[in-house]
């Protein structure tokens, strides 16, 4: 026994020694100010620092940190300013819009920005014939409705950009098919950004890969690109803005919400996105953290095929939501960021109807509508949810799992479903699922984004919405983009919305506001509600 | 043995040449058109038309197959579906990572696996041996993942001890040769970026090594066991050899043998053990992205690592056989 | 070889082996019963199978389907909750107890799949020999230098998540252990004399495989047997923990465990201890009652054992 003892007072003693060594060297001396790094922990790798053939949130976090467009969003809102473009004007058809650019920037790699780089990059993406048009562009494509010489079934051209050409050294001229509402927004979006056109052509189709150095004009240079691991972009002195307050910026990957939420804690991190819920308020007691929201920007909803059975029938889809305590999802699982959904457009934004309230909590009801429609009890169907956080569904398999008890009470019986996310927005659009899990965050600010993308040509990828109360809110929404004054297309928008609550083609959970969580001593970083969010006036406080 | 380690290489190829042929076929194999599957929802006919390109999808299988051989003996196992970078570049970043947390696994399971089972077979049936028996009975039935998640939140998050997850604290600069960072460090002399690693790689290794350790201390016990009742250990210990030179010199040298056969096959388990630990400790390895990359369908990265692997797993098990002729002299490869 | 049965001398000579068989079995229970182990692992596993298949069942009828308590959503350990609530509210204890069903039945299941089709395959290749066993063994080589959780991922993720894929993706890998297992005792009995005995007075060898062979080659695999369940049930939870395995709302040992994870950050170490200790212990048991069988049938083991 005594042998045993000392065995063990030895293990006690080299443990605290260890304990000592590892204490010691822990806690390092805080670097001086102009030093600081800021270290900000994200969920997934970028796939590329290339802003024009990106989708994802994580590449343009990056992408918005080395890149400008002609105009950016103010911070924290959804208006656009001037940015590389010192001024801009419209023709009255709305069909050709002139921009005069900064004649005084120079990209990270020392190519000079002037017209002739923004018609290169404008036609990079444009023109399916430009040498460097080598990928897929997506969001040129979704914006602008196609490329040059798309053409649609009675040969006129889809494209709502018609030509991309510089006035002079420092003019540039975008001339449309038609006008387009959003067109000035969408000008400040991450798929506009400039890019040096001697680094286009000299990389090629290598562009925005990790082993290769991206070159904008933004307020922070690439440094490296560890894959899976981080992104290091140092300060570029030369910025024709407000340069940044740190000399670095660190991406950090980190997949898990919760090891991120530790690693903030522990202090490996300066901030983060995606919490889960439940760690919102808890960071909120913390004096060590520190919770930012962006504005309420998303939408949380239930697609269903309107088109197949028993859901073609609107009592049935009218049932589903009457049976759902929305109010005690909100309450509950989104971290006290949320309200009851009750639209596409959420309340910050204009086009937004107050008028449309919730159907409200009513399982008898519920019951009664599906009896009525001959659902007979124990209906058994697939309900699939998204396996990641969204920014509108920040536990989607919790949530998921309630609304299946929810439906569960009412005599149905769902089965939850779920798979990889890519292949998740495949199989939607492909009409493989009867009823799932959606949502959506602005990209603009402008109900157009929020609407119409979703509706205005039925589509499997949007549970196929063509019923007649369709149809006229279809019209509606295409009658609003042609428009250009909000007061006039605002009432359309509301209409439209109005019709699509009484067909209930789909079921509306939560707006929400979106969190973000840092270290108490960091300052300046103000919250987007598109989440674009730019690191150079980031600074800690001393 | 010169001859024979050739030799062994040498017949790796046929393996390694049908495991290609699976592999190749695993591809075509995908019902309707592959090149649809790999351009994805938003790939335009101009995409899939350099889809069919790249994979040479127009020509005749076997001509598709000397094609694709032609571009792995060049180093090229093709591009991502959804990053569209090159795999080789990729396996080249992440390995390293994972090979190092493996590898300290492996150390740490045998530095005290090895101890272990070698006092429990000696000291049978006391107190100690209990202890290292029972403990190794948590090792083999503890589900790693949970392990590492209460490592992670006790030493990382309660008494913030060492670093809760990567591989490197962001704010430390270190040039990457090898992309391992303690032999990095050491290249370059970064002293700092050396204990940073080291610390990082703790709480993962524990979590990693926990399965390996506690098979290897049971195996060494038992392998001891058998060779303790041996005729010529009694005969040693009736010549009045000390105790602990019969259990050194010649117990433990026959126990090793299965010991080794055992750390052969923890290629596998530390591979499979990489899936969840990577994914707790947001470590940048092959084994979380191989699982995200499966179930993304990114079929040639897939592809690309099942022949990676198997190649891997080969390779181990020759220098498992090279290491029993070390061992063993009775055994001897002509 | 010749079918003829005309040998029943020989025949009748060999239904000896069974009856010593049964003396074996008796000798291997008793061995069995007098391992401390064994009898605690063989406990916990009663233990759970009460709690699981009588206990709860009887006594608390569950539906994962409807259960829900938003308000009372991860509330610590309480007199009414004793292992506390999770994020939707749902009494652990009672998620648990009812889990345990889910463990033994695919633990079971994957193991008796991969057990029957390993050894069928493993005992004929090694009785016929040739290119057979030769082409056989190999693809076994293959299928096991293939880390066997990242196998399984890769046939879920083929066939779609859900506990009926995980239980045939973890048979699938497991069959080469049976197989190689099988195949050694068939080569190590194959040359015997009885067997040489029986194959020369013209015992169709199906006959030969399912009564000789067979038989003698039981003890390693019923302790395989064991010992893979208890691999089965971490492997299962593994998959429930990556979200391949069962689906929610299905209260599996694993899926609780990766939503218990998410808050651990709040302080709710309660939703993640109580089914990982589950696991520990259901594996620990079997892991001991298929240490004290190995002891018990091990006929090298025991001599050295003494």
């Amino acid at each position: 026994m005594l042998r045993y003892s000392k065995t063990l007072g030895a293990l006690v003693v080299l443990g605290v020694l260890l304990g000592l060594v590892l204490s010691a060297c822990a806690p390092a001396a805080p670097p001086a100010a102009e030093e600081v790094d800021f270290i900000f922990a994200q969920g997934a790798d970028a796939t590329k620092t290339d802003p024009t053939d990106v989708t994802d949130g994580e590449s343009i976090r990056v992408c918005n940190q080395l890149y400008d467009g002609l105009v950016r969003f103010v911070p924290g809102k959804t208006l656009v300013e001037p940015n590389l473009a010192t001024e801009w004007t419209t023709s009255d058809d709305g069909l050709v819009w002139e921009f005069k650019l900064r004649d005084d920037i120079k990209f990270h790699d020392g190519t000079d920005f002037n017209a002739d780089a923004v018609v290169y990059n404008a036609m990079r993406q444009f023109d399916p014939a430009h040498p460097e048009h080598t990928g897929t562009f997506e969001y040129w494509e979704y914006m602008y409705l196609g490329f040059l010489g798309d053409v649609d079934d009675e040969g006129n051209p889809t494209s709502v950009v018609k030509s991309v050409e510089a006035v002079d050294e420092y003019t540039v001229r975008f001339n449309l098919n038609r006008p387009l509402g959003p067109f000035i927004q969408d000008m400040g979006m991450f798929y506009m950004y400039q890019i040096s056109p001697t680094a286009l052509k000299e990389q090629g189709e290598n562009y925005g890969l990790p082993a290769y150095t991206p070159a904008g004009t933004g307020p922070f240079k690439f440094v490296e690109w560890v894959e899976g691991d981080h992104i290091t972009l140092e300060r570029y002195d030369d910025y024709h803005g407000e340069v940044a307050k740190v000399n670095r910026v660190i991406i950090r990957i980190i997949p898990d919400n919760a090891a991120r939420y530790l690693a903030l804690q522990a202090g490996d991190i300066h901030g983060m996105g995606f919490p889960n819920p439940d760690d919102v308020p808890n960071c909120e007691a913390d004096e060590n953290c520190q919770v930012l929201t962006r504005p309420p920007n998303t939408t949380a909803f239930i697609n269903i095929m309107t088109d197949r059975e028993p859901w073609d029938d609107p009592n049935v889809r009218r049932a589903l939501d009457l049976a759902i305590d929305k109010q005690a999802i909100v309450d509950s699982l989104y971290g006290g960021l949320g309200i009851v959904g009750t639209q596409f457009v959420p309340p910050s934004l204009w086009g937004h109807d107050p008028n449309i309230k919730d159907r409200g909590y009513d399982p008898e009801e519920a019951r009664r509508l599906l009896d009525e429609a001959g659902v007979e009890e124990g209906f058994t169907f697939d309900f699939w949810y998204m396996p990641n956080p969204r920014p509108y569904y920040p536990v989607p398999e919790d949530i998921a799992e309630a609304i299946g008890t929810y439906w569960a009470d009412v005599g149905l019986n769902p089965q939850l479903k779920t798979e990889d996310w890519s292949t998740y927005l495949d199989d939607r659009a492909a009409g493989v699922f009867d009823i799932w899990m959606i949502g959506w965050t602005g990209d603009n600010g402008d109900p157009d984004n929020f609407f119409c993308f979703f509706v205005c040509i039925p589509k499997p990828r949007e549970g196929n919405w063509n019923t007649e109360i369709a149809q006229q809110a279809i019209d509606l929404l295409l009658q609003a983009q042609t428009l250009s004054a909000q007061a006039e297309r605002e009432p359309l928008y509301q209409q439209a919305a109005a019709l699509e609550h009484e067909d209930a083609s789909r079921l509306f959970i939560a707006h929400n506001e979106t969190a973000l969580l840092f270290r108490p001593d960091l300052r300046g970083f103000v919250p987007s509600p598109l989440g674009e969010e730019f690191y150079n006036s980031v600074y800690f406080e001393e | 043995m010169t001859s024979y380690i050739i030799r062994r290489l040498l017949s790796l190829i046929p393996t390694l040449f049908g495991v290609s042929i699976i592999v190749f076929l695993f591809l075509r194999m995908i019902p309707g058109d592959p090149a649809l599957a790999l351009g994805g929802e938003h790939a335009t006919e101009a995409t899939v038309e350099r889809i069919r390109e790249e994979f040479g999808l127009n020509e005749s299988l076997p001509r598709q197959y000397i094609t694709y051989m032609g571009k792995i003996l060049r180093g090229d196992l093709g591009r991502s579906i959804l990053s569209k970078r090159p795999i080789a570049d990729e396996i080249r970043v992440r390995f390293p990572a994972t090979l190092e947390l493996s590898v300290c696994a492996l150390i740490l399971a045998l530095v005290v696996g090895l101890p272990a089972g070698i006092i429990s077979a000696t000291k049978r049936n006391t107190p100690i041996d209990n202890i290292a028996m029972v403990g190794s009975l948590l090792g083999i039935s503890m589900p790693i993942f949970w392990l590492g998640l209460m490592l992670n939140w006790f030493f990382a998050v309660q008494l913030g001890w060492l670093p809760s997850v990567t591989r490197l604290d962001a704010s430390i600069d270190l040039q990457r040769i090898t992309n391992l960072i303690i032999v990095d460090s050491i290249l370059t002399g970064n002293a700092e970026a050396l204990l940073n690693g080291i610390k990082h790689l703790i709480l993962p290794s524990i979590a990693l090594s926990t399965i390996s350790m506690a098979i290897i201390a049971r195996m060494t016990r038992s392998a001891m066991l058998e060779v303790l009742g041996q005729d010529y250990i009694r005969t040693a210990r009736a010549k009045g050899l000390i105790e602990r030179v019969v259990t050194v010199r010649h117990a433990l040298k026959n126990a090793l043998l299965p010991v080794i056969t055992v750390l052969g096959l923890q290629v596998g388990v530390l591979l499979s053990g990489a899936v969840l630990t990577e994914t707790i400790f947001a470590w940048p390895g092959i084994g979380r992205w191989l699982y995200l990359s499966i179930l993304s369908r990114d079929y040639p990265i897939v592809q690309g690592m099942a022949l990676f692997i198997t190649a891997l797993f080969l390779v181990v098990n020759l220098l498992v056989d090279v290491s029993y002729a070390l061992v063993d002299p009775r055994i001897r490869y002509e | 070889m010749t079918t003829s049965s005309e040998t029943l001398e020989g025949m009748q000579a060999l239904e000896y082996t069974p009856r010593r068989e049964r003396g074996l079995v008796r000798d291997a229970l008793r061995r069995l019963w007098g391992n401390r182990g064994a009898k605690v692992g063989l406990a916990i596993v009663l233990f759970f199978v009460i709690v699981g298949y009588v206990i709860a069942p009887l006594f608390f009828p569950y539906n994962p389907r409807t259960d829900r308590d938003l308000s009372g959503r991860l509330s610590p350990p309480t007199r009414e909750h004793p292992f506390g609530t999770d994020e939707l509210g749902r009494d652990i204890l009672t998620r648990i107890a009812h889990g345990t069903r889910i463990s033994f039945t695919v633990g079971l299941f994957a193991v008796l799949f991969a057990s029957t089709v390993g050894t069928v395959l493993g005992l004929t290749s090694g009785y016929v020999g040739g290119s057979v066993e030769t082409v056989v063994m190999r693809s076994m080589d293959v299928v096991l230098a293939f880390p066997a959780l990242l196998l399984a991922i890769a046939i879920v993720a083929m066939r779609g998540p859900g506990l009926n894929n995980t239980m045939f993706a973890l048979g699938i890998t497991y069959i080469p252990i049976y197989a190689r297992l099988a195949r050694s005792s068939v080569m190590g009995i194959k040359e015997l004399d009885y067997i040489t005995a029986a194959t020369a007075v013209g015992v169709p060898s199906r006959r030969i495989l399912v009564r000789h062979v067979l038989p003698n080659s039981l003890s390693p695999l019923i302790v395989q047997f064991t010992l893979m369940i208890a691999t089965a049930i971490i492997e299962t939870a593994a998959l429930g923990f990556l979200g391949l395995g069962a689906q929610p709302p299905s209260p599996e040992w694993g899926a609780m465990l990766s939503n218990g994870y998410k808050f651990l950050t709040v302080g709710a170490w309660w939703a993640l201890m109580f089914p990982g200790l589950a696991i520990i212990f259901v594996v620990i048991g079997f892991n001991l009652v298929g240490d004290g069988l190995r002891d018990a049938l091990d006929p090298r083991l025991r001599r050295v054992g003494g």
